[in-house]
């Protein structure tokens, strides 16, 4: 049980990005709404950071040469996917994901 | 009076709950799988207290981001909850600084959900009740991320039980989610979106970091969001 400091550093920041902008609307208590722009830029923005953190565990990259696929997680998102559409339960999931890696790892 | 609101507040704060534990359960083996320890995970969700900002945080501490593109990334995620914060602040009967500062600090997506449904029904809705409400769905985050991780750190070999590819199913969960409330918008557009993100972030690799790759990569698919959204 040990607590990095490199961790606690990055739990630290993280806490003051997330609670200033929780906090601000109700300290403020004023009715003003964010520029239309910058909705609609946020609206797109979980998709699209949920999809781009996939490939950095997928794929090992380094600067200068192209990614290479782990194959074998690869193949294991087809079923982790499916139990995800069908029973939309994320520990379901994570599990089904889990045993399909370590199913996969055992056998070849 | 305000008791009873406070504990009206909890009671409808159930079903969160009960979503929260199996997300954070989830979320405590997918930390565990990544290396960090079970003090870690709780100060995180202690302190951060969200879903996908802290996912975010474990997926770009594993690919050695730095403090500012963690920062960044964390604080965009966030943003959002400032128009649940403003939305809320107008509903809610608020009383005292301490009070409204509570609220806004644990206020999450889900909270304000059962917020906005309880509003059909009833339209003076006191803080105490938004506190219980809060107060018990916190709970069930800090308590079984602390848990998942707690169970996740105890297997003797993570990498044999198939426990780094955690995160990447955890992601695979919640993307799904996001998709389905998304198709609504048309499919073709977050096709391209997507499509749009999984090539600049393979394009932005070559050329600068992983963790730079996965902000560029963002950015790009808002900003091709936004665009396909002026086009219609």
């Amino acid at each position: 049980m040990v607590v990095t400091k490199p961790v606690f550093i990055v739990i630290l920041i993280c806490f003051l990005v997330s609670w200033i902008p929780r906090v601000l609307p109700f300290i403020l208590l004023k009715n003003k709404t964010l520029p239309p722009r910058i909705a609609r830029l946020l609206k797109y923005l979980p998709i699209s950071i949920l999809f781009a953190l996939t490939p950095s565990s997928l794929f090992d990259e380094k600067v200068g040469q192209l990614p290479q696929l782990y194959g074998l997680e690869f193949l294991a998102t087809v079923p982790t996917f499916l139990v995800a559409v069908k029973y939309k339960n994320l520990l379901l999931t994570v599990l089904v994901g889990v045993v399909c890696v370590a199913l996969l790892r055992l056998l070849t | 009076m305000q008791e009873r609101d406070f504990i009206a507040g909890l009671r409808a704060a159930v079903p969160t709950a009960l979503g929260y534990i199996s997300i954070g359960l989830a979320f405590g083996i997918v930390a565990a799988g990544a290396g960090l320890s079970t003090l870690e995970v709780f100060l995180m969700s202690f302190w951060v207290y969200g879903g996908t900002a802290q996912f975010a945080m474990v997926a770009l501490m594993a690919a050695k981001a730095d403090l500012s593109t963690i920062g960044l990334t964390v604080f965009l995620l966030n943003l959002r909850n400032m128009f649940l914060s403003l939305h809320a602040a107008t509903i809610l009967t608020l009383s005292g600084f301490w009070s409204n500062l509570g609220l806004g600090t644990l206020m999450t997506d889900e909270t304000y959900g059962v917020l906005i449904g309880e509003h059909l029904h009833h339209k003076d809705i006191k803080a105490s009740w938004m506190h219980g409400n809060n107060l018990l769905s916190y709970l069930a985050w800090v308590l079984s991320t602390t848990l998942g991780t707690a169970i996740g750190s105890g297997l003797p070999n993570p990498r044999g039980f198939g426990l780094d590819f955690a995160l990447v199913a955890m992601f695979v969960g919640i993307l799904s989610v996001q998709l389905s409330t998304m198709v609504g918008n048309g499919v073709k557009k977050i096709v391209l979106i997507l499509a749009s993100v999984g090539l600049s972030y393979l394009g932005l690799t070559l050329l600068i970091s992983e963790a730079l790759g996965i902000l560029g990569a963002t950015l790009v698919g808002c900003i091709v969001g936004v665009y396909l959204d002026g086009r219609d």
